[in-house]
């Protein structure tokens, strides 16, 4: 019975050794045969140069005005209707924005954040539409005590 | 219990690990790669100096308006005064945008003219330290003597960019003297 004990054990252990020793083997063969299947999608950042840039140039321009926009802008307490005059200024331009003028503005760092109470305009279909990229631009008062800057926003939509 | 059915036991524990990691890999795998990064931050620094050059020139304008009704050396500290002002309310951006209080040093250059218009010229410039400046990281130490830097150093999380704000406008000064106007101001 003791020697039956000791051959069971014997055929186990060489099973088991046996096993390993496939293990081995077969995970070399298979590490080399290996091949890595993935697929990447490729997403380009939008920069947000249309929106800077646009922004820039209407803060620059004297055509809308007749006088530099962002001084127009900083004299003016009509800031809606100045929206609206700068909107249809660019009526031809193929692009579905909106221009907002607020008062605050923390940082740049993000974006600026303003809230519901600031005055927007329109320009083109943005219903269905989703913000793609936002910027902002600071613009100093003529004539002020406290706070002496007003920002003008606009929002790209897509 | 035997020794044989451990290294049984054991090897086929292996051998499922081993399983799971080759189903795991089997099926390929999906990742997204965004590019343009770097873009982004350039365009969004440039643009933002663009803006804020522009800022700064309106600021001097407002300033020289809002100082029309003073000559000489109080037109020159109303002017500083307000356009200090002013400026400091230029949102930050990024983690180092204080400008007058750490970063820059705005220099002045008042040039009076005979017929009653003033030249000023803004431009970065370094200045000798005092006390007041000694918290701050943008000290330049400089053969025993302390300056602060003369440009605003924007830091993003990939790239640094220095900046030169300038200016040059002419005002009329001194409204009060009756030969003056503002429609050239």
């Amino acid at each position: 019975m003791r020697n039956k004990g000791s051959v069971g054990s014997m055929i186990e252990i060489y099973f088991g050794v046996m096993i390993i020793m496939f293990l081995f083997i077969s995970s070399i063969y298979f590490a080399n045969q290996s091949q890595a299947n993935s697929t990447a999608d490729v997403v380009a950042i939008n920069s947000g140069f249309e929106c800077y840039n646009n922004l820039n140039n209407i803060l620059k321009t004297d055509k809308i005005f007749d006088t530099k926009t962002s001084l127009y802008l900083g004299e003016s307490d009509n800031d809606l209707d100045n929206l609206n005059i700068i909107n249809n200024y660019l009526e031809n331009i193929n692009l579905d924005f909106k221009l907002i003028i607020s008062e605050n503005c923390d940082s740049f760092e993000e974006s600026c954040e303003y809230d519901d109470l600031s005055v927007s305009s329109v320009h083109g279909d943005i219903s269905n539409k989703i913000k793609t990229v936002s910027c902002s631009g600071a613009i100093s008062k003529k004539i002020c005590e406290e706070d002496c800057t007003k920002f003008l926003h606009m929002e790209i939509y897509e | 219990m035997k020794k044989g059915i451990i290294i049984i036991l054991y090897s086929i524990g292996l051998l499922a690990v081993l399983s799971l990691i080759l189903i795991s890999t089997y099926e390929p795998k999906n990742f997204t790669v965004e590019i343009g990064k770097t873009q982004q931050e350039i365009v969004k620094l440039t643009e933002l100096s663009q803006n804020y050059q522009n800022f700064i020139q309106d600021s001097a304008i407002n300033s020289a308006y809002n100082s029309r009704f003073y000559e000489g050396d109080e037109f020159e500290i109303n002017f500083v005064l307000d356009f200090e002002k002013r400026v400091n309310e230029y949102p930050k951006f990024y983690k180092d945008f204080t400008i007058f209080e750490y970063s820059l040093y705005m220099d002045y250059i008042f040039e009076f003219e005979e017929d009653n218009r003033v030249k000023i010229i803004g431009l970065p410039d370094q200045i000798l330290d005092t006390q007041f400046y000694l918290d701050s990281d943008d000290v330049i130490y400089s053969d025993g003597d302390i300056y602060i830097r003369d440009y605003i150093l924007i830091n993003s999380s990939i790239m640094e960019f220095k900046f030169y704000p300038y200016f040059e406008i002419y005002s009329d000064y001194g409204l009060n003297n009756p030969q003056n106007d503002e429609e050239n101001n």
